[in-house]
């Protein structure tokens, strides 16, 4: 590692943990805290990447998170920002984009052809002789695209988190972590966000900042109510303040009360030919590498110089003991009179109003630099060209907050001049460079933000922005033989530029269309402000008139991972799922729930457990229903509003069927409204709808000012269906209350006890045969099934799944609300209308349901097939009607009982006309199948066995 | 995302509340007119709107004077303390 320098005071490096890694194949060794790029640059290593098009080796240009060239692939991983990402111990490591590697990289020889592939060719080759179009597309499918998926992949899903504060602070520079600090002081919950793995921005090599940040550091660490989130790119702004922060560790959602921009400014590079070469590189790339890193990027350098900064970063470059060349000044440029006295006593060799710039390269890499100034030519052998040349303000995140803008001439920047409620902007991106000034200005910005936010505040003010400019307003070398890049993404040229509004695209958003400048991977950190000066300069217009493309989210690009999140669902457990276990449930999802399907003792049909309800004694669990207690003065008035039918007349001890519908006229749910009392009722929903329901209930309530109370009990109760001809005899040696017809008659309900345990037990009739639901205490659950598994297993008894529960009931033709309905079935098209009270004066969908009762189209009815059982009906087959379409299958079954297939099924027919006696069924292999229609139950139509029960 | 500033409940994230639409077309149940003119020739000018919204964890209803015009709200209301000039 012969390029790294003695310790940097406060570097990122850790020197006492090396580690060893691939490139290329190639070994190297670097340090923890390293970055891929950094620790290769320490190994000697300079070619790091090949550019998209003409695949020209790249090297370090940022080391700043844009270094859009440089994108590595491991076994597992591609597009790796080898300029930030942490060089893993033992990883191997390859450049995306080469054809044989980054050194000999085959597809090179596309750079011979440039002058076949102007700017926008693909707009017009390709497309003549049609037949040679899929050769093209070959060749472009296989030349286009960085990197290559692995799809052994692992599977990483990264989770989000949501966070509140009243501030989020992004960009930890001198202004924001001044800001930070001040807002934290002042006891407001603070999130400070940067991109950079340890907070500071450019304070670690600007001079004289160092015991400040190494102050500030510790007073933030110690905060508490200050969060510092490193690694951590802020990807937008959404509507009320919202801002993704995208991490290694996955994503945060921040909603802050107020949001402070602290972004900073993007370093530009100058536009010259070779401008592109490894070894040239932004002056703040050198001080990264240096400051963090350790690293000399360079042995002998060169800077070009276009701003203030540039004999700052020379001064502070020199302290460090790197060998820098000369100074070469951008037309115009000359460096303050404090700064060139000491650059003079340095010796620094300096050439002035440069006027011809050109890189040259060896092997490849950057060589020397060759220059006019004053009719006279210069060369200098050197192996790093520095460009400190001009600054884009970070103002992405500004910008999608609704932030105006204004072109400031004297810093020649883009400041922003209206800022929308809640959002401020600090620091250079406000156009305040002096170090002292920032630190103001961010401490200013506090205290706007606390006095906002109600808390004292100093009123600390603004600082004046810079005096001066900062950028250079054309930092342009033009070249006969091309390659001075303007995008280094796209390998756009000058002269692509030119050749783009010679085609009449010289409007900013459209030049960024035709040329692709700033549509690769940094999406134009580089590039669009060199485009928005050259068009200027072109059009012979102020930066105003030129305006700029628009910063739309992402401000970086954002891995899908991230943005997939878990897949976090919630999911339901009842109470009994151990018993499920115990009894071998095959488990099926309902909803949230997850519910015993059938068991696995049963037979592959369930047969077992069918056989046990229809001739000794089943049980289910039916704790899934929903389950609401409703209670108050106004309680029958709030069921009379929300469901079809009328309850003035319901006696205690007594339930009925109850139908929703919304207010479209759709049915939406079913249930039992159980009368406890005068002012009192238990009501059943369906699993999946009892959220809705009381929610129906709750706003009905408020709407009419009603005094009642609804409390959804579904997850305090559990709940076990008993039924069977059996079902008495298991239940009635354990229950004070007589269960006969007399004492305990179909649809009445009782609050007794069961084992010993305070039960409330309702005769139902859903599955066709006597029927107990029982509703215990949900922790009483357990005790009940046990106790009916010991006293049912002389009688048989068997516990049955819901496949089971949904044969036995389509036996009896009842329909499932959401499973035979649909999104707009009303009651009239169902044989439920008889539920459908339209004379009273108020319900929920009464003014559908006024006009739908004369607009039957179709109908649920009940369909049998005499054939052997080798139908093969499905749900969803088809009924047939000469040849047309003219209905659905919505259930469907083998009925053992019966011996014959029985289902449910939505048909065509209009009101006033008679149902068809007979269909045609398609089913899935196109054969036809005769059925019958079929009115009322399959099964005992006469409901004998449930009202009165067989044995 | 959006806060919620309930007087109820403090401030709390939009994606606990849910919207069930205007507060001031009630139920529409009595009269088959104002039902279909809600639907058909409803109100979508962006302008302030009194809206129903549900809180899910506390199960408790509002009326929401909202601003469509700058997506923000103004007031909360419990439904219930609301709710009386709304009545149908």
């Amino acid at each position: 590692m012969t390029h790294r320098l003695p310790p940097q005071p406060g570097e990122w490096i850790t020197r006492d943990a090396p580690l060893a890694f691939t490139f290329e194949g190639v070994a190297c060794q670097g340090f923890a805290g390293d970055t891929v790029s950094s620790a290769l640059l320490a190994n000697g290593v300079r070619v790091l990447g090949r550019s998209f098009k003409y695949h020209r080796p790249r090297g370090v240009l940022s080391a700043a998170n844009h270094d859009a060239n440089v994108l590595l692939q491991t076994a597992t991983d591609l597009n790796i920002r080898s300029d930030v990402s942490p060089v893993m111990a033992g990883e191997s490591y390859r450049a995306v984009n080469t054809f044989g590697g980054v050194v000999r990289d085959k597809a090179r020889a596309i750079e011979a052809l440039s002058a076949l592939l102007p700017v926008g060719f693909y707009y017009k080759t390709f497309h003549k002789p049609r037949r040679l179009f899929p050769v093209w597309e070959r060749m472009i499918r296989k030349l286009s695209g960085l990197g290559r998926v692995a799809p052994g992949f692992p599977e990483a899903r990264l989770p989000w988190r949501r966070l509140y504060c009243d501030c989020l602070v992004i960009g930890a520079g001198p202004s924001g972590l001044a800001a930070s600090l001040r807002l934290a002081a002042a006891g407001a919950r603070v999130v400070l966000a940067d991109e950079n793995a340890r907070v500071g921005g450019s304070a670690a090599w600007t001079a004289g900042a160092g015991a400040w940040l190494a102050a500030a550091q510790a007073t933030a660490q110690d905060s508490p109510t200050m969060t510092v989130l490193t690694g951590a790119f802020a990807a937008g702004l959404y509507s009320d303040l919202e801002v993704p922060l995208v991490s290694r560790e996955g994503l945060t959602l921040v909603t802050p009360r107020r949001l402070l921009v602290t972004t900073g400014v993007i370093e530009q590079p100058a536009v010259f030919r070779n401008n592109d070469l490894p070894g040239v590189m932004l002056a703040s790339a050198a001080q990264r590498l240096v400051a963090r890193y350790g690293v000399a990027p360079f042995t002998r350098g060169v800077m070009l110089a276009g701003n203030p900064e540039a004999c700052e970063a020379w001064v502070w470059l020199l302290e460090r003991g790197l060998t820098l060349e000369a100074l070469l000044l951008l037309p115009g440029f000359t460096p303050p009179p404090e700064t060139l006295a000491s650059l003079q006593a340095r010796g620094v060799r300096m050439v002035r109003d440069v006027t011809a710039l050109e890189a040259l390269a060896q092997d490849g890499v950057l060589a020397g630099v060759r220059c006019e100034a004053g009719g006279r030519e210069h060369r200098f052998v050197c192996d790093g060209l520095l460009m400190s040349t001009g600054w884009a303000p970070a103002t992405q995140l500004l910008h999608q907050g609704g932030a105006r803008f204004a072109h400031e001439a004297v810093i020649d920047q883009r400041i922003p001049t209206e800022l929308p409620r809640g959002l401020y902007a600090a620091g250079r991106v406000n156009g305040v460079y002096d170090f002292e000034a920032r630190r103001q200005d961010g401490e200013a910005a506090a205290d706007e933000i606390l006095a906002s936010l109600g808390y004292s505040s100093a009123g600390t003010p603004r600082p004046a922005r810079a005096g001066e400019a900062h950028s250079h307003s054309r930092p342009f070398f033009a070249h006969p033989r091309g390659r001075n890049f303007v995008d280094f993404d796209e390998d756009i040229q000058l002269h692509d530029l030119e050749v783009a509004c010679r085609e009449g695209f010289d409007n900013i958003e459209l030049l960024k269309r035709f040329t692709t400048n700033g549509m690769g991977p940094s999406q134009g950190k580089h590039s669009n402000l060199n485009a928005a000066r050259w068009l200027a300069d072109y059009h012979g217009v102020g930066m105003d008139a030129v305006g700029s493309t628009t910063a739309r989210p992402f401000y970086h690009p954002v891995p899908m991972g991230v943005l997939a999140g878990r897949r976090i669902r919630p999911q339901a457990h009842g109470a009994l799922e151990p018993q499920h276990r115990a009894a071998g449930a095959v488990w099926m999802e309902t909803g949230a729930w997850l519910r015993p399907r059938r068991y696995a003792d049963s037979g592959p049909t369930g047969l077992a457990e069918y056989r046990a309800v229809r001739e000794g004694v089943g049980m289910i669990d039916v704790s899934t229903l929903g389950k609401l207690e409703i209670f108050g003065r106004d309680a029958v008035r709030l069921l009379e509003l929300a469901f079809t039918g009328r309850f003035a007349s319901l006696k205690a001890g007594r339930s009925r069927y109850v139908l929703m519908c919304d207010q479209r006229g759709t049915v939406v749910d079913d249930g039992l409204a159980a009368c406890l009392g005068e002012h009192h009722f238990y009501l059943t929903a369906g699993s999946g709808h009892v959220q809705a329901t009381c929610r129906q209930l709750t706003q009905i309530a408020a709407l009419y000012g009603l005094q009642v109370e609804v409390v959804d009990r579904t997850r305090q109760m559990t709940a076990i269906n008993v039924a069977g001809p059996r079902a008495r005899m298991l239940l009635q040696p354990h229950t004070p209350q007589g269960l006969d017809d007399v004492a305990f008659p179909f649809t009445q309900v009782r609050d007794t006890t069961l084992f010993g345990l305070p039960a409330r037990m309702m005769r139902v009739g859903f599955v066709g045969e006597t029927g107990f639901e029982v509703h215990v205490r949900y922790t009483d659950g357990p005790r009940l099934w046990q106790a009916l598994l010991d006293a049912g297993a002389p009688l048989g008894l068997r516990p049955f799944g819901v496949e089971t529960q949904r044969l036995l009931r389509l036996e009896k033709a009842h329909l499932i609300v959401g499973h035979d309905t649909d999104g707009v079935m009303h009651p009239f098209e169902t044989p439920l209308a008889g539920l459908v009270a339209l004379d009273k004066p108020q319900f929920q969908g009464k003014a559908a349901l006024d006009l739908l009762q004369h607009q039957v189209t179709r109908r649920l009815i009940g369909f049998e097939t005499s054939e052997g059982g080798s139908e093969a009906l499905e749900e969803c087959h088809l009924i047939i009607r000469e040849g047309e379409i003219c209905g659905r299958i919505t259930s469907v079954a083998r009925s053992p009982v019966l011996g014959k297939t029985i289902g449910l099924a939505v048909i065509e027919c209009p009101a006033g006309q008679p149902l068809p006696e007979a269909m045609e069924l398609r089913n899935g292999r196109g054969q036809l199948v005769r059925a019958s229609l079929c009115a009322g139950a399959f099964y005992d139509p006469a409901n004998t066995r449930q009202n009165e029960g067989a044995a | 995302m959006k806060i919620f500033d309930c007087p109820i409940l403090g401030p709390r994230p939009a994606s606990e509340f849910q919207c069930a639409g205007s507060a001031l077309a009630g139920m529409q149940n009595d009269d088959l007119q104002s039902a279909r003119h809600a639907v058909y020739f409803g109100d979508a000018t962006a302008k302030v709107k009194r809206e129903w919204w549900f809180h899910r964890a506390s199960q408790l209803w509002f009326i929401v004077s909202r601003d469509t015009a700058t997506d923000s709200v103004i007031e909360i209301a419990l439904a219930s303390a609301a709710g009386a000039d709304h009545d149908a």
